[in-house]
């Protein structure tokens, strides 16, 4: 176990708490985190009482090796890809603490509250205004984009 | 106490370099720095963080039931779960490994087993290989060793097949092909070869030599006996003309005694005519008389001239046989008794015989060689010519010699020739005889 990197250490004891206390509609498949610890599938539901009740997305993590340093890669994947102003439909999101404001101090579960809140918080289901043209000429790897974040309202 | 840094999730020891920010946030030394190198903030409240306000700290924890609180417990219940997990996941890792390995190994004995089957039949195919090779190394062997017979054969047929060209051909084609072979081995056989041939053809001409030899003494003693056959002949002639003048003289004997009776019975006559009628009488004796004279006399000589005795016939036959060999035999043949006629007929085709035995032996064996010139021999067809020009009348001035077939061995047989002179005058005594059998038959 001395082989064991901080980076790898730490997503252990993440994968260990998000597993054993999850939050609410989020669930990780541990099975296949455990597997490859750099990749992870978590399920997530539409929150009640918001405009994404009922439904379900699936976001994926992908960490390297300098993590906590360096910030996961989150995007939906799947079929269902929640409509959201800060939601491209090829599932890169819009969000300040996944590139430029990444701190050390965040973790998977906290990320994930973020999106829950993000889609939570959501008032009206559409796409970003530029998402058709983001879609066509963005890189696949969604932290090598320059985000502009335009609204922090929500 | 239990301090969280927030950056590795770690729980913070006490003998650890620990660091506390401006902002008052406590981390592990080397994790802050880490941070601190890409983004001067404080992780936990983004203030403002640098090398120079963030300062070491050195808390001082009681020894008092030291980490064996809840929290710290608990802390390590979750690290020993995790090596669990992580040990568990490494067995599992490694069980499958064994598996595979597992499965690797009986695939590698199943292949060394089949390897090894393979193994086994190919060393008995090596061996059953091996045993053909030497099988066929045998048969190549043998197969070499006929075709040198082979070879040897051939040169033997082709020496044989020129043996038999030189035996066979002319001497210039032979000096030709001497020229055409170069080996010294084949001339000389070629030339054993024909030796022994001429001194087969020279014991076959000596045979030949003695067996003409025989011939001609049989052909003598023939000749010898023709002559002493004309002898008897002459001897009988001679008897018949003394039988003949015995008749002449008993014929004018019985006219005499005819005429005697004749002067008698006149006598009787005129002493019957002049004593009575005993004519009849007279006529019965008469009737006896003659016919009994007469008959006897013509049935006498009938049987002379037509009598089968071999020497009276004989004699007319071979007079004629000799006269007219050549010119007429189917009449010759008529005329002489089928003894006869057998007798000549072998004697003739004893000289022909021997003629063409001669002829033969001497094409044969006369090689090219020698150029001996064949010994000539006179057939007696040859001798046709001399007997034409006899015409069988008897008087003619040309010597009527026997066909004799070699002239060139008349030294051989000087006897025959003076029989010959003998013999000449046959014909015509045989001739007389027969006019004058005529004359008594017409008589």
């Amino acid at each position: 176990m001395a082989a064991m990197s901080p980076s790898e250490r730490r997503l252990q004891k993440e994968l260990m708490s998000l597993m054993k206390e999850p939050p609410p509609g989020v669930t990780v498949d541990g099975d296949q985190a455990s597997q490859n610890l750099t990749l992870w599938t978590v399920h997530m539901e539409g929150v009640p009482g918001t405009l994404y009740e009922g439904e379900k997305f699936v976001l994926q993590f992908k960490f390297t090796n300098k993590y906590p340093f360096d910030s996961p890669e989150v995007t939906f994947i799947g079929n269902n890809i929640p409509i959201h102003p800060h939601v491209y439909s090829n599932g890169h999101i819009c969000l300040s603490i996944l590139t430029d404001d990444w701190s050390p101090a965040l973790s998977v579960q906290s990320v994930c509250l973020s999106i829950v809140s993000m889609l939570s918080s959501c008032k009206e289901k559409k796409r970003p205004p530029d998402n058709s043209f983001y879609v066509k000429t963005c890189n696949k790897n969604p932290k090598k984009t320059k985000w502009w974040y335009h609204d922090d309202s929500v | 106490m239990n301090i969280l840094c927030t950056i590795c999730s770690d729980l913070i020891n006490q003998a650890e370099n620990i660091y506390v920010t401006k902002c008052g946030h406590v981390f592990h030394h080397h994790c802050l720095a880490q941070w601190i190198e890409r983004s001067k903030t404080c992780p936990q409240c983004r203030n403002k963080v640098t090398d120079k306000c963030m300062f070491r700290l050195y808390p001082t924890v009681s020894n008092e039931n030291s980490g064996e609180d809840a929290a710290t417990l608990q802390s390590r219940l979750d690290d020993a779960q995790l090596q669990l997990r992580q040990q568990r996941v490494k067995y599992k890792e490694n069980q499958d490994k064994l598996t595979a390995v597992n499965a690797d190994l009986k695939r590698q004995d199943d292949l060394l087993k089949s390897y090894e089957k393979r193994l086994v039949s190919f060393d008995s195919k090596v061996l059953a290989l091996k045993e053909q090779l030497d099988y066929a190394h045998l048969q190549n062997r043998e197969t070499n060793r006929i075709k040198d017979e082979n070879e040897g054969l051939k040169k033997n047929m082709q020496t044989l097949n020129g043996l038999q060209k030189v035996l066979n051909a002319t001497s210039d084609e032979v000096e030709k092909m001497l020229q055409g072979y170069s080996d010294v081995r084949t001339i000389a056989t070629f030339a054993t070869a024909l030796k022994r041939a001429l001194c087969e053809s020279e014991t076959k001409k000596n045979e030949t030599r003695d067996r003409l030899h025989t011939v001609k003494q049989q052909l003598s003693q023939e000749k010898k006996n023709s002559a002493e056959l004309q002898n008897k002949v002459l001897q009988l002639e001679d008897s018949l003309h003394q039988v003949q003048t015995q008749y002449e003289l008993l014929k004018t004997d019985k006219d005499m005694a005819e005429l005697k009776r004749q002067v008698a019975q006149t006598a009787a006559a005129d002493r019957l005519a002049a004593d009575g009628p005993h004519s009849p009488l007279r006529a019965l004796n008469d009737a006896i008389l003659e016919p009994a004279s007469n008959s006897s006399f013509d049935t006498l000589v009938n049987n002379i001239a037509s009598s089968d005795s071999p020497y009276l016939s004989l004699k007319q036959g071979n007079v004629f046989a000799l006269a007219s060999l050549q010119r007429a035999p189917l009449k010759m043949s008529d005329k002489i008794q089928p003894s006869e006629n057998l007798y000549l007929t072998s004697i003739k085709n004893a000289t022909k015989k021997l003629m063409n035995e001669k002829s033969s032996t001497v094409s044969t064996k006369h090689s090219i060689f020698h150029k001996k010139e064949p010994m000539k021999i006179e057939s007696l067809d040859s001798c046709g010519p001399l007997d034409i020009s006899y015409d069988g009348l008897g008087g003619h001035s040309k010597l009527d010699t026997f066909p004799v077939p070699r002239p060139t061995i008349k030294s051989c047989i000087p006897k025959i020739s003076a029989k010959h002179k003998l013999k000449r005058p046959n014909p015509t005594g045989s001739q007389d005889i027969e006019k004058m059998l005529k004359k008594v038959k017409n008589k």
